[in-house]
């Protein structure tokens, strides 16, 4: 009888160390990721490299060439998509500018601003650290380059998972796949061929195309106020004029954004660190939008719908149970304030 | 031909089909449509199955009484009707599918009209909801980036381009609260 309970005391502890242990992993694994993230942020800006990559997204295959030089502290970057209709993006000193189309198709209202890969929201990745949990994973070769596996997953069902594959010596990225709440592969990006430094052919900055069909895209953009932790207060001149009364976890405010011209029009992003969703309120009786209800662009998602004649509409790279909830968390406070004051309408 | 015949009906039918040529060719142009409608893809056998359609239809309108029993013919057309049902919810599947999101399976019943996929992706073509979309896209990629929340690879979908589609249409009501299918958590964001 004692040695049973000396054996269960004894399993008992190792059974504590053991969590304990493993808890002391997943922490300090946490605080590698960082690390290597860090290190890839760094790279995918300083670094000269260039190669192709696939860009897999369900029965898709989009094959996509990039050069990215950085020459006298400014990034020269062209992208330019091998296959499919006509599609480049070229990044110089002057800005950004893109084909997408055909000759004589045109995109009303261009917003493409940003890197190819832009910057990762490092200094936002503690924020990350609650709902996702962060691993480090093993060796492994990708376009003759060797890299190290991360992996960032959901720890519920509110956000999608990541998978990074980074080159071990430089951290540049070399596979990348977004992955849904039932760890299935939404979208693939992988090098299939990589060079960096002096083996990067600068002549690739250079487009065939000429000039005057690339839509220089503008700077224009709403009036931008990035949110600290009590940003909501802090910009009350322009505060949202109605508020969520309930998100998922994890995601706050991180931007606030009003369009002078159009007083009803508001743009919110939440985010949790990793993923971020844009929140568009607007008058339901305005012309145009996108469908009501679930539409999908690729893995961008987005959700609209109208109520109390105001329109809301939510769009991310997350589940659709995400801008659903966050969706109508802001309906319903639109119902709300058109309960209590019938009079402003 | 399914099956679902006695061995006394099915012996009868037999000997009907030995003496009566108009009924034994009608059995072999339905055993034929019954093999082409099991090896989808086939050229010949889709050509062919046009071709006896036709003719079939032609039997019908020139010579109703003659060669099907009677009480053969309406289950018979439910067949058919069933038949071609189902290629063309097939077809159309194939052309609507979204890339992330299983399609309904291809389904074959006598009344097709009310089995309703639960969520069946309508591609979009129209270019206002496509601008739109891409306006909405485009300036969350362009606000999110500006606060460093862009994501890993933010603009390489926008550069592979992809039609917008509607998973989930709103519920006519658009005034009626929309059902929560997921617990919501604790607001984190109180005003």
């Amino acid at each position: 009888m004692i040695h049973g309970s000396r054996r269960t005391l004894v399993l008992a502890t190792l059974v504590l160390c053991g969590f304990g242990f493993a808890g002391s992993v997943s922490a300090d694994q946490f605080d590698e990721v960082r690390g290597w993230l860090e290190r890839m942020a760094k790279a995918m800006q300083e670094m000269d490299y260039q190669g192709t990559f696939v860009y897999v997204r369900g029965d898709e295959v989009e094959t996509i060439r990039l050069t990215h030089v950085r020459r006298d502290g400014q990034v020269l970057e062209r992208m330019v998509a091998v296959s499919g209709p006509a599609r480049e993006v070229v990044r110089d000193a002057h800005g950004v500018h893109a084909i997408i189309g055909e000759p004589g198709e045109k995109l009303d209202d261009p917003l493409i601003s940003g890197a190819v890969f832009p910057d990762i929201p490092v200094a936002a990745l503690e924020q990350a650290r609650e709902p996702y949990a962060f691993e480090l994973g093993e060796l492994g070769r990708i376009a003759g380059h060797l890299g190290r596996r991360i992996s960032i997953a959901p720890r519920d069902r509110y956000r999608y998972g990541y998978e990074l594959w980074l080159e071990t010596e430089s951290g540049l990225l070399l596979r990348w796949v977004l992955y849904d709440a039932n760890q299935r592969p939404l979208a693939k990006l992988m090098f299939t061929d990589l060079v960096t430094g002096d083996a990067v052919d600068p002549e690739e900055l250079r487009s065939d195309v000429p000039e005057d069909r690339f839509l220089t895209v503008s700077a224009a953009s709403p009036r931008a106020e990035p949110a600290g932790a009590d940003s909501r207060a802090a910009s009350s001149g322009g505060a949202p004029q109605v508020g969520p009364v309930g998100l998922p976890a994890g995601f706050r405010l991180a931007m606030h954004a009003r369009n002078e011209a159009q007083p009803d029009f508001e743009h919110l992003v939440y985010s949790d660190g990793l993923a971020s969703v844009s929140v568009y309120l607007e008058s339901s009786a305005g012309q145009g939008g996108i469908p009501e209800g679930l539409s999908r662009m690729g893995t961008t998602n987005a959700w609209s719908r109208s109520r109390a004649k105001r329109r809301v509409t939510a769009i991310g790279e997350v589940p659709p149970i995400t801008l659903k909830t966050i969706g109508n968390a802001f309906l319903e406070e639109a119902a709300a304030a058109a309960a209590s004051n019938p009079g402003a309408e | 031909m399914d099956g679902e015949l006695s061995p006394e009906a099915g012996r009868f039918l037999a000997r009907r089909m030995g003496s009566e040529e108009a009924l034994g060719a009608t059995w072999q142009r339905y055993h034929l449509i019954r093999d082409c409608l099991r090896r989808p893809g086939e050229s010949f056998a889709l050509t062919r199955l046009h071709v006896d359609l036709e003719s079939l239809d032609v039997d019908e309108e020139t010579a109703p009484a003659a060669g099907m029993p009677r009480w053969l013919r309406p289950v018979a057309g439910s067949a058919i009707a069933a038949s071609v049902a189902a290629a063309a919810v097939f077809l159309t599947l194939n052309l609507n599918t979204a890339p992330t999101v299983e399609g309904p399976e291809p389904f074959a019943s006598p009344n097709p009209i009310n089995r309703v996929p639960v969520s069946q992706p309508v591609s979009l073509n129209a270019g206002n909801s496509q601008r739109s979309l891409n306006r909405y896209v485009l300036r969350h990629q362009q606000a999110a980036g500006a606060v460093g929340q862009q994501g890993f690879v933010a603009l390489v979908p926008i550069v592979a381009t992809a039609p917008v589609q509607v998973i989930e249409p709103a519920p006519d009501n658009p005034e009626a609260p929309q059902p929560a299918d997921e617990t919501t958590t604790d607001a984190n964001q109180p005003r």
